[in-house]
């Protein structure tokens, strides 16, 4: 499952990060038309990273909130290729001069 | 405190450089190499990357992005030791309590060994009122894990 392996699935699963958004919401901030929004909203929702819930007319969308040890294996993973990135930085810098 | 210590996060990297000069990239040059457009404030507010990030290279120094006039904060640095060590708060939701990084830049035959140690997990202690908020709808750190779930799946 590479749920997040489409950077347009990452922006739509990016602009919750702030809280619940309706649909409309998300789309208004991204290049994509809405039906395409809504398709990657359900490939997130199956994959277990979304959630939403009808408020009157509209759907709302939430990340699903988790535990401590996926926000650890969340850094520890973010750590891993910040360092890769930091390596690169350095040793282009001392390369390249 | 010591009996927490196995929640810490430990990385290394061992870099082609003198410790002058990856500890010189790690703090003032960070905003180079650190992911913004997906690790930051900003980024998580309206999707676009900061303009900058600092990491201030001494005691008391401050951690944040900024973008045109306004900043963000990110933590602050406890301890600094260059080139040999630094060690900042990670507060970047002020929701949730604060965790410290630790990093260590040794010298040796072939370039810096660059060791990271993310601890503090433990002030999330379960059934607190920061674990609560930690745990709320659309927290930085929901967010965070399941993304981080995510890429672990599809790695």
């Amino acid at each position: 499952m590479d749920a997040l392996g489409d950077p347009t699935r990452r922006a739509v699963f990016e602009r919750l990060r702030g809280g619940p958004l309706p649909v409309g919401e998300i789309a208004a901030g991204l290049p994509v038309s809405r039906p395409a929004v809504s398709q990657h909203l359900r490939v997130l929702k199956k994959a277990g990273l979304v959630a939403d819930r009808r408020q009157g007319t509209r759907r709302v969308y939430r990340i699903e909130p988790r535990g401590l040890a996926e926000l650890r294996a969340y850094f520890d993973e973010a750590w891993a290729a910040a360092l890769a990135a930091f390596k690169d930085e350095v040793e282009n810098e001392e390369g390249g001069g | 405190m010591e009996t927490m210590t196995d929640l810490a996060i430990r990385r290394e990297v061992t870099v082609a450089a003198p410790p002058e000069r990856a500890f010189e990239v790690f703090t003032s040059r960070m905003q180079w190499w650190w992911p913004l457009e997906t690790h930051s404030i900003r980024a998580g507010g309206d999707g676009a990357p900061p303009d900058e990030l600092h990491l201030e290279p001494w005691a008391g120094g401050r951690f944040y992005e900024k973008t045109g006039a306004e900043e963000a904060s990110w933590g602050s640095v406890l301890e600094c030791e260059p080139p040999h060590r630094i060690v900042f708060e990670w507060h970047v939701n002020p929701e949730n309590p604060p965790t410290e990084i630790e990093v260590t830049f040794t010298a040796g035959e072939s370039g810096t060994r660059v060791e990271l140690v993310h601890s503090g997990w433990e002030r999330f202690a379960p059934g607190s009122e920061t674990r609560d908020n930690y745990a709320s709808e659309g927290g930085w750190t929901g967010v965070l894990a399941r993304y981080a779930e995510a890429a672990n799946a599809a790695a």
